[in-house]
């Protein structure tokens, strides 16, 4: 399990996949208003967060990703018109199979950022790590219960 | 006029932000521009800048692409360290006489500065405000443009060991005299900037005696990174950091007796700014600021302004000293704090003085003979802040009164407007088209990868250990050439690039640097000099990214910094060439709103040569106008608005559907489809958001009671006399504006209105008593300090309230209960009237039109420009505009800068009968595509379409024009047939494989 393979004070890497015109806006914002955040994220820019196939999300988890942000602008402001639209709607499918592959749906998140809110990047990019953490500790306690659990009887 | 004599080319005289934006527009709009410039660079005061407010963008990373530019663009020449001498002739065909001054560099300068480095000879430098030093043989800035060193013969003492140290190049050449250059334009657009007052005139407060009192200017080069002390905040007498900082505004302005009795207007804010620039280096500093009126009137400056009380903890004391003297090493500032009575002292030690803005207008008048007011500004003509009293001469930025760069902006953008409107029949005759080499080929070779890697300056030096960076960037495959650069887009960093990419026959080329949303254009272009394809060259940003946002985390920050290149080398090795198509522009604009800014903008266009569209949903033009009885300081709104119709009517260009919406938009930039409520179709190439604010209805001070109105509706009883002599009429500044909870903005315009309206009434009702409450006065427009000394002067009276001490109350009585913060008491007043000046509110119709044409609104509830400095009157999304009270609240004189200004930034793109569409598109693999037409449901522009190959074989198609390169049908595809090119799925699987990698 993912957790198991991980330090005890670990660092998460989070990779996030950002639009081009609202959340990619908002990180210049957040830096050029100097809002400082946590340097676990790595991002990676689209135009348009319906351009993120859920098999990149995937990827990133089999490559080794603690966590995955997906952000776009809010619904009704999409540059092109409904892209974010569709992202939701991959994402909301993604998200129900993640558990079934085991992977503790905390370390995923999707979540609307506008190009004037560089304050609301830099704090979902803080909340991310936090959730990714916590995610980290359940999913520990989780490995430790099965440890515990005596070695079945056939 | 002699229509074949006219020049298609214009003169700019000053190489500051006005001039260098008036020239990429009139450049761009396909006239000939010559920029000329006395210092050795464009660049002007915004190049000394450090950041700018309110958005703390750093003022280099803003306008150092747009030097680039101007210094390639095929249209302009600059002429630096030259004057005019002499201007003749009349609109149209002006002879110009230039003096290019003596530099005995000659073009054989390659700006190694290798002479520089052997000089001997140290003089105080001017780009540092005479604080810092430079040589004899110098270029003023590491950004300059042109880069070519100057002699200054002054100081030069000729011992020539800058010849012998250029050895061979031929470029230094003591025999070049000065030299005259004669020209022939058609109209000349004059930004001379401005000078500062100098305040030792008020020898009380120390200027020129005490060494850390220090001008506004010279405070901004100490903090700025690439100033004298590299950023580093000392004294000079002793080198310690401050502990305490007192800025002192109003010195020398809003002061009759100093000779400047207008307000400076950006004062106030660059000192918040430079507060809170002390506070991001030093929060151990206390910053305090003395003034008089804080004003913070600008968009996002009133939020900007809470931010550096509530969040930085900066003191703000009203008082104007009256007196600073040194004791020891502090200086000792004596002031009166006027919301406490009382004398006070407090110990300081480093003090910034706010000295005033003045004009710098004597060529103007001289050689020009352009009228000026009484205090040295250009004498507008026709409410037309741009038009001067010469025709075929117009103005921008400060000569016509002191502006913030936002405004100047505006003013150079109108300015290029009028200028091309007068050559509107020779457009394009002395114009050039840019030309690049011819593209090499690619294909089948293996990826070669060249890597700048930024400074910014220290913008990312500073938490980034950049050095480490480009050595381990050095070791990743196919890297074959990596360097570090103290400014990728400087110009010799760009020059650089072609020629690295020739040396090391390189195929792919990384900035690694700041954001692609500004700066990838720029290096794009770069990369085309050297016939290398635009799209194989890859942005890695390292600073909106990484370095300003871990700040506390240099060792990770420089982790990340390697990542983040690394996964740029991962998909530069897969970028491929791609070719944009080309499409015909409709050249006709679309107007959405019917009210001064709108009709300005629309009839600018007309007269630029191009059709438009006017679309207003009332019954008739002229919008709030409409409402208005008499426009401060003095105009005459009914025959403003007359004039306005007639001319609209007049000009034969523009089609006006009055009581009309917008219904539908296809298409796009170039091309856009508009189906209107009155059942006309029709197309234009760009559309123009110029719907107006409105005033708010008011829920509080007993608005809805007999008697109590807002301003728009005591202009109305004004002009149909509802007012008695001698009523006592109360009037409430800020009511529903400043309020951090609905509307944190200042409305901007009425302090100067509540003024002029209390002036009326006083005027025709000599008996009233008038009292206006407010909290801070902002009368900063041309003429309104002097109208508010005038009220002084009326025995209007004005009591100051503070909202964090206590809110006036109006009872069902109309008695006012106010808190005077000056006199530290409770006052009553029975009001007869009670007037409100009630903010000014975002149009009803935004939220549609901002749905309806996917263009965004700030969280003040306006449209979001594309840059507030300097861009203004541009959305993000190509194609779209927007000017005046759409933008955020305005007065008449800065909505007609707007709207003349919005004319240029528009006829840039309808200049052109062709342009390019996007290269990156969507591409369908037809052996892949099965046909199953998911693209065609996601796609938003009806880009994605099946199409029959067959008997019941279908496979999908897409069109290039309509298709935006959003990628989302390449997301649907569920057989990867679908590729979104530029980004496709190759390349970000190479990126996430290489930030995940383990190293």
């Amino acid at each position: 399990m993912w957790a198991e393979e991980r330090e005890e004070n670990f660092e998460p890497k989070i990779i996030a996949f950002i639009c081009n015109w609202c959340t990619y806006a908002a990180a210049d914002l957040a830096g050029v208003s100097r809002i400082q955040y946590l340097p676990n994220v790595r991002i990676i820019r689209v135009m348009c967060s319906g351009r993120v196939d859920p098999s990149f999300i995937v990827r990133a988890f089999l490559e080794g990703a603690d966590g995955v942000l997906v952000s776009g602008c809010w619904p009704g402001d999409c540059h092109y018109v409904s892209g974010n639209e569709e992202a939701k709607r991959r994402m909301d499918f993604l998200e129900k199979i993640l558990p079934m592959a085991g992977i503790n749906p905390k370390r995923f998140k999707l979540q609307w950022v506008s190009a004037s809110e560089g304050k609301a990047w830099a704090e979902s990019v803080d909340s991310m790590v936090e959730q990714v953490k916590e995610a980290y500790i359940e999913d520990k306690k989780k490995i430790e219960g099965l440890k515990n659990i005596p070695a079945a009887t056939a | 006029m002699d229509k074949k004599r006219m020049s298609g080319s214009v003169l700019v005289i000053g190489g500051g932000i006005a001039g260098m934006a008036a020239s990429l527009d009139l450049a761009d709009m396909g006239y000939k521009t010559y920029i000329i410039e006395k210092t050795p660079s464009i660049g002007g005061t915004m190049s000394q800048l450090d950041k700018t407010f309110p958005t703390l963008d750093c003022a280099m990373c803003t306008m150092a692409p747009r030097m680039v530019d101007i210094s390639r663009h095929p249209n302009i020449e600059i002429i630096p360290y030259a004057e005019v001498e002499e201007v003749d002739g009349d609109i149209g065909n002006f002879n110009v006489k230039i003096r290019k001054m003596m530099s005995r560099v000659n073009d054989n300068c390659i700006g190694c500065g290798s002479c520089s480095e052997v000089c001997p000879v140290e003089v105080p430098n001017e780009y540092d405000e005479r604080s810092g030093l430079r040589k004899a043989i110098y270029s003023p800035f590491p950004q300059a443009v042109p880069k070519r060193y100057v002699i200054d013969t002054e100081h030069c003492i000729r011992c020539y060991k800058c010849v012998e140290a250029s050895e061979g190049k031929n470029c230094i050449d003591f025999s070049i005299k000065d030299e005259i250059v004669e020209l022939e334009v058609g109209a000349v657009i004059a930004v001379p900037g401005f000078d500062l007052w100098d305040p030792s005139l008020r020898p009380e407060l120390g200027y020129g005696e005490y060494p850390n009192v220090l001008t506004g200017i010279e405070f901004e080069r100490l903090i700025n990174a690439s100033g004298f002390t590299g950023g580093e905040i000392y004294r000079s007498d002793n080198e310690k950091t401050p502990k305490k900082i007192a800025f002192i505004q109003c010195v020398g302005s809003r002061d009759v007796k100093a000779g400047q009795p207008y307000c400076s207007r950006v004062c106030c804010m660059y000192a918040v700014k430079q507060c809170v620039l002390v506070k991001d280096h030093h929060p151990e500093i206390d910053c305090a600021v003395f003034y008089m009126d804080l004003r913070a009137f600008g968009k996002g400056q009133e939020e900007f302004y809470n931010r550096a009380k509530d969040e930085y903890g900066i003191r703000f004391i009203r008082g104007n000293p009256g007196e600073i003297y040194q004791a020891g090493t502090d200086l000792v500032v004596r002031f009166e704090d006027t919301t406490a009575s009382e004398p006070k002292e407090e110990k300081f030690d480093m003090v910034i003085l706010a000295n005033a803005i003045k004009p710098k207008n004597e060529m103007l008048a001289d050689m020009l003979g352009v009228e000026l007011d009484e205090d040295g500004f250009v004498q507008e003509q026709e409410n037309n802040p741009i038009l001067t009293s010469r025709k075929g001469v117009y103005v921008a930025g400060v000569a016509q009164a002191p502006r913030d760069i936002t405004d100047t902006v505006a003013t150079a953008s109108g300015a290029a407007a009028l200028a091309a409107a007068d050559l509107a029949s020779v457009r394009g005759t002395q114009a050039k088209e840019k030309e690049f080499p011819p593209e090499f080929d690619v294909s089948g070779q293996e990826p070669r990868i060249g890597v700048f890697i930024c400074h910014c300056g220290t913008n990312i030096a500073s938490t980034v250990n950049v050095e480490e960076v480009r050595d381990y960037i050095k070791t990743l495959p196919d890297v074959v050439f990596c360097d570090d650069v103290m400014y990728a887009c400087a110009e010799d960093s760009c020059t650089r690039i072609p020629e690295v990419i020739k040396e090391y026959k390189l195929n792919r080329f990384i900035v690694a640097s700041c954001t692609p949303r500004t700066h990838e254009p720029l290096f794009r272009e770069t990369c085309q000099g050297a016939g290398m394809n635009p799209y194989l060259f890859e942005f890695a940003n390292i600073r909106e990214n990484c370095s300003w946002v871990h700040h506390n985390y240099p060792k990770e920050a420089t982790e990340k910094a390697k990542e983040i290149i690394r996964a740029s080398v991962a998909r530069a090795r897969l970028l491929e060439p791609q070719q944009p198509g080309k499409i015909r522009v409709t050249q006709r604009a679309m107007v959405v709103g019917g009210g001064v800014s709108g009709m300005e903008a629309a009839y600018r266009i007309a007269r630029l040569g191009f059709g438009v569209v006017l679309v207003e949903k009332e019954k008739e033009l002229g919008g709030l106008l409409r409402r208005m009885h008499h426009m401060f300081p003095d105009m005459d709104p009914k025959e403003i608005l007359d004039e306005k119709i007639s001319k609209i009517e007049g000009e034969g260009k523009i089609e006006v559907h009055l009581e009309t919406k917008v219904e539908g938009l296809s298409g796009f930039v170039g091309n856009f489809g508009v189906n209107l409520s009155d059942g006309a179709e029709t197309k234009v190439g760009a559309i123009v958001i110029a719907a107006g604010c409105d005033e708010w209805k008011p829920d509080i001070y007993g608005y809805g009671q007999k008697d109590v109105y807002t301003q728009l509706e005591l202009q109305e009883l004004i002009a149909n006399d509802g007012l008695k002599d001698g009523e006592t009429v109360v009037m409430i500044q800020c009511v529903g504006s400043r309020e951090k909870e609905s509307r944190e903005y200042c409305s901007r315009v009425c302090c100067s209105e509540a003024i002029k309206n209390a002036l009326d009434v006083k005027k025709n009702y000599p008996n009233s008593d008038i009292y206006i409450l407010y909290r801070d006065i902002r009368t900063f427009a041309k003429g309104a300090e002097e109208m508010y000394r005038d009220a002084g002067l009326n025995r209007i009276h004005f009591i100051r309230y503070d909202i964090d001490v206590k809110r006036p109350n109006v009872d069902k009585n109309n008695v006012v209960h106010i808190y005077d913060t000056l006199l530290q008491e409770d006052k009553e007043i029975k009001a007869d009237r009670v007037i409100l000046s009630s903010a000014t509110v975002p149009g009803e119709g935004f939220e549609e039109l901002s749905k309806m044409f996917v263009l965004p609104l700030g969280q003040d509830g306006f449209f979001l420009e594309a840059h507030l400095k300097l861009r203004p009157l541009d959305f993000t999304s190509d194609g779209f505009f927007l000017c005046g009270t759409a933008q955020s609240p305005k007065d008449y004189m800065d909505n007609m800068a707007q709207a003349v200004g919005v004319s240029a930034r528009v006829g840039r793109l309808l200049a052109k009968k062709e342009m390019e569409t996007e290269a990156a598109i969507s591409v369908v693999n037809e052996e892949l595509c099965i046909g199953c037409g998911r693209c065609t449901k996601v796609c938003p522009y009806g880009a994605a379409n099946l199409v029959q190959r067959g008997f019941g074989v279908f496979k999908a198609n897409v069109n290039s024009a309509l298709c935006k390169g959003c990628g989302a049908c390449a997301a649907e595809c569920p057989t990867g047939a679908m590729e979104a090119r530029h980004f496709n799925d190759e390349e970000l699987y190479a990126v996430i494989d290489s930030i995940l990698q383990e190293v």
